[in-house]
């Protein structure tokens, strides 16, 4: 049953897997690429620099992966009305699960690709003593980051469904609406501060995107 | 357990306009029940709703033994479900679909899979979402069948097929169940096939199930009577009277059901005189009892 | 009118005549207007203090709980004081194990206030709890500091302490001050975050001396802290070739040196090595950076402190004659073994930045499954 929807995943999503680990793969081979004739002869903080900037484009390529898949995933059974995916015999909580495990393990491919292209990309740089390429790292937080990512947009359109976007529109008018609730209401804007920050660290829900992304650090 | 499908006081409402009403149903096991009815009465919802699709209002719904919509996964495993549109992945080839569909069912017949796809005569390598609409259709005939279904539900399974995919599809469809002996629910407005295969009949209409008898009740029953000097009122008679009409000169025209023979020495006792009874087929049947349904609908409202 | 105003006004008023006179009425009257000046300004002071002072009584409460320990004395209010009183009682406990009588001596010289300050969630900052270092002196050199509200204990002994480094540091001869460059003294213990940023700098420094001390080569690392004042060219000393380009980022030839300016700005703009050397070589010895920036030598002074024990700051204030020789004082062994521990030190503080812990990995994973979970919800189907 398992390997069947991974099957079916994986021939829907290929094509957007195959985009996304491309592009994971090259970004690092690319931006060092462009910025090694431009570094000088003695270069740490370039090269520190540098490696933030890979950091930040696998970050957004994983995020968009993640939820590229998930949104592409269920699109296969909406486009045929659901219809089949009801028709068999397992719980949706079954049904779920092993949509959700499949592109997890699908997500693990353009992982791959951050890892072998930071390799090589680090491979092409001669890094001072006090420097280290962290592809391993890279690519697992990749990894992390493309699941959470690809959870958020799968529980939406599995409970939304045809409201997803509706659901996502009003999200960002709330978010943006955040502002003017810190100047309507006394002693709202540490709670939101305090709220923010539990949510963009470390073992906050959203941790894994922020924080230290990239290819070459102390 | 003696029905396959028993369904008590089921309601279901979808937008404002739509409803199900206090649906009762009963499918005899073994039996190939016909599910007739015009366009938009409900047929495809009530199909949905016995196979734990769609969420019911109220009511119960039992299908081979077990509650729908809680117990829907277990009784899908012992169901075969053609819908009437292509429900399948358009991206997966034939042979990638069906042992798709064997992963789910471990009572999956492979050989009789393999036999179907030859009898169909489908490629393994034919793309899902390139096949014909008889193509699909058989594809889809062929999934429900190799699995090896106690039952079968059916969503007009030959609409738009052409008479040869059609006849294709029914022969299939016919030699698993006398194979196996099967429960069949078939939907469809096409009366004169549900007359060949069926042996129970069920019409539904405005959300409702208007009528439900064997099948040889509802071909031989319903009848068109000639009657001089009908009274205005009718004493109660022991047959159902569907219509009344105005027929030539003083001659009105009645349409009954449940009609026997015997029953001429009724108006023999009476002033009304019996001057023909008029044998209807399947169709006009199955019109003049929606026809009365709705009179009834028009009068109780 | 402002008490700034008033002053312009007064000095605007007092030199008018001035233009008038000859040359040795203009020096005679010179002395006279700057006694006048002083005068004004001391008006001008003493009104402006009563003018303060009804403020703070008009627009916060004068708090009205004594807090002495030791040389500090806070004044705070009732809501505050169990916090400010443990809050005390560490800075007194950093003041005796690091900073020395002379610390001592100018911590108790002057009253903190610690009051809550809620006017400023008014105009949409946060409420923080404010440390006014002295209410005394208008002009202090010393800032007030802020900790969110509502703060803990050690929060509010953070910003307690950082006025006692502050005040420290006040008054130490001008050699020493320029060393530490920072205005305040490392009594406190390192933060993760301070360390962290060190270890980076020293990682990441483009500078030859920097690469020879991270080869724990000593009198390098010395030479790259600027403790050794040695003579000759602080450019050959310390930067190679490779790291002209990085250098002249952080230093600008003289404006006079048209060329070396041209070359200045051809280095970054075109990648052009040779006009990077041209550039570097101009700039002036004095104004030749430090390879390592005061934070990283304030991390280093923190290590000799720590090293030298009890008075360690008063022997390096007192200590006569070179930097070295104030730090060796100070340290009360061989700096070159302070040198090393201090780099053990900063090599143990490397920051795994990059590292997926299990925090990491465990919070990620679960967040997602019970986010996933949340598709489940729904009763039946997603049609």
């Amino acid at each position: 049953m398992f390997g069947q929807t991974l099957y079916v995943q994986w021939k829907w999503n290929r094509d957007f897997l195959a985009f996304y680990t491309f592009v994971a793969f090259t970004a690092p081979l690319i931006i060092l690429w462009v910025a090694l004739p431009h570094l000088g002869l003695s270069s740490a903080r370039e090269l520190v620099r540098i490696g933030g900037v890979v950091g930040i484009a696998i970050a957004v390529i994983s995020v968009c992966a993640g939820m590229t898949v998930a949104w592409q995933g269920y699109g296969v059974d909406e486009r045929v009305g659901h219809m089949y995916a009801l028709s068999l015999p397992l719980t949706r909580t079954q049904a779920l699960g092993m949509r959700a495990a499949a592109a997890l393990a699908l997500l693990s491919v353009p992982a791959m690709g951050v890892w072998v292209g930071s390799v090589l990309a680090a491979g092409q740089v001669a890094l001072p003593a006090s420097l280290h390429s962290y592809a391993g790292s890279l690519a697992g937080r990749a990894l992390l980051a493309a699941w959470l990512a690809h959870a958020c947009i799968f529980a939406l359109r599995y409970s939304a469904g045809r409201r997803a976007k509706v659901v996502l529109f009003a999200l960002a008018i709330g978010v943006g609406s955040l502002g003017f609730a810190t100047e309507a209401v006394p002693g709202a804007r540490s709670t939101i501060v305090r709220a923010a920050e539990f949510l963009i660290s470390n073992p906050g829900p959203f941790g894994v995107f922020f924080g230290r992304w990239t290819l070459i650090d102390v | 357990m003696t029905h396959a499908i028993s369904i008590d006081d089921l309601s279901y409402r979808a937008g404002r306009h739509f409803a199900i009403r206090d649906l009762r149903m009963r499918v005899p096991n073994g039996s190939v029940y016909g599910f007739l009815g015009p366009n938009g009465s409900g047929k495809t919802t009530t199909l949905r709703l016995l196979l734990g699709m769609l969420p019911p209002g109220d009511g119960t719904i039992t299908v081979l033994g077990h509650d729908v919509p809680r117990g829907a996964h277990h009784a899908l495993a012992r169901i075969g479900y053609v819908p009437e549109r292509l429900h399948l992945y358009p991206m997966l080839t034939v042979a990638e679909t069906m042992r798709h569909h064997a992963s789910f069912y471990p009572t999956w017949s492979a050989t009789e899979a393999e036999r179907l796809r030859r009898t169909f005569d489908l490629r393994d390598e034919q793309r899902v979402g390139r096949l014909s609409k008889g193509e699909a259709g058989k594809l889809m005939m062929l999934l429900a069948l190799a699995v090896r279904p106690e039952l079968l539900v059916l969503d007009e399974p030959t609409d738009g097929l052409d008479p040869v995919v059609r006849r294709d599809v029914l022969a299939a469809l016919l030699d698993y169940v006398s194979a196996y002996g099967a429960t069949v629910l078939v939907s469809s407005h096409l009366v004169h096939e549900q007359e060949r295969i069926c042996d129970w009949i069920g019409v539904m209409d405005g959300g409702r199930l208007v009528a439900e008898m064997p099948m040889h009740a509802f071909r031989s029953g319903i009848k068109r009577l000639r009657i001089a000097g009908a009274p205005p009122q009718a004493t109660p008679a022991p047959f159902g009277i569907l219509a009344r009409r105005a027929g030539p000169g003083r001659e009105e025209e009645w349409v009954v059901r449940d009609w026997r023979d015997d029953m001429m020495s009724w108006f023999a006792s009476g002033d009304a005189s019996l001057r023909e009874v008029v044998d209807l087929d399947l169709e006009e049947s199955f019109v003049e009892t929606l026809r009365a349904a709705r009179d009834a609908g028009g009068r109780a409202a | 009118m402002s008490n700034r105003l008033l002053t312009l006004l007064a000095i605007g008023v007092a030199f008018a005549p001035a233009h008038a006179v000859s040359a040795q009425a203009a020096s005679r009257d010179a002395d006279s207007l700057l006694r006048r000046i002083r005068a004004l300004d001391s008006a001008v002071m003493t009104r402006s203090r009563s003018v303060d002072s009804i403020r703070r009584m008009l627009v916060r409460p004068i708090p009205n709980v004594d807090i002495r320990e030791g040389p500090i004395h806070v004044r705070t209010d009732a809501t505050l004081a169990p916090r400010v009183r443990n809050a005390v009682s560490s800075v007194v406990e950093m003041i005796d194990r690091r900073g020395g009588t002379l610390v001592a001596s100018r911590a108790s010289a002057h009253v903190a206030v610690i009051r809550r300050d809620s006017t400023r969630s008014i105009v949409g900052m946060l409420p923080v709890i404010a440390i006014d270092a002295d209410t005394t002196t208008r002009w202090s050199m010393i800032g007030e500091r802020q900790v969110r509200a509502p703060a803990s204990a050690s929060a509010i002994a953070n910003g307690l302490a950082a006025i006692v480094e502050q005040r420290a540091v006040q008054g130490v001869d001008s050699a020493l001050a320029a060393w530490i460059m920072v205005g305040r003294a490392p009594l406190r213990p390192a933060s993760a975050v301070e360390a962290a940023d060190a270890y980076v700098e020293y990682a990441t420094t483009e500078s030859a001396v920097v690469r020879r001390c991270r080869a724990r080569d000593i009198s390098a690392c010395l030479d790259a802290l600027g403790v050794d004042s040695a003579a000759g060219s602080r450019l050959d000393r310390w930067y190679s070739v490779d790291d002209y380009r990085a250098l002249v980022r952080f230093a600008a030839p003289a404006r006079e040196d048209s060329a070396a300016v041209a070359a200045w700005i051809r280095c970054p703009r075109d990648r052009e090595d040779a006009a990077c050397a041209i550039a570097a070589r101009a700039l002036p010895n004095a104004r030749v950076p430090l390879p390592l920036s005061a934070s990283v030598r304030f991390g280093f002074l923190r290590e000799v402190l720590e090293a030298g024990g009890v008075g360690a700051f008063d022997r390096l204030v007192a200590t006569p004659g070179t930097v070295r020789d104030r730090l060796a004082a100070a340290a009360n062994e061989p700096l070159d073994r302070t040198v090393r521990r201090w780099l053990d030190r900063l090599e143990g503080s490397r920051p795994h930045r990059m590292s997926i812990d299990a925090t990491l990995v465990a919070a990620s994973l679960g967040w997602s499954a019970l986010i996933l979970g949340l598709a489940v919800i729904r009763r039946t189907s997603w049609a």
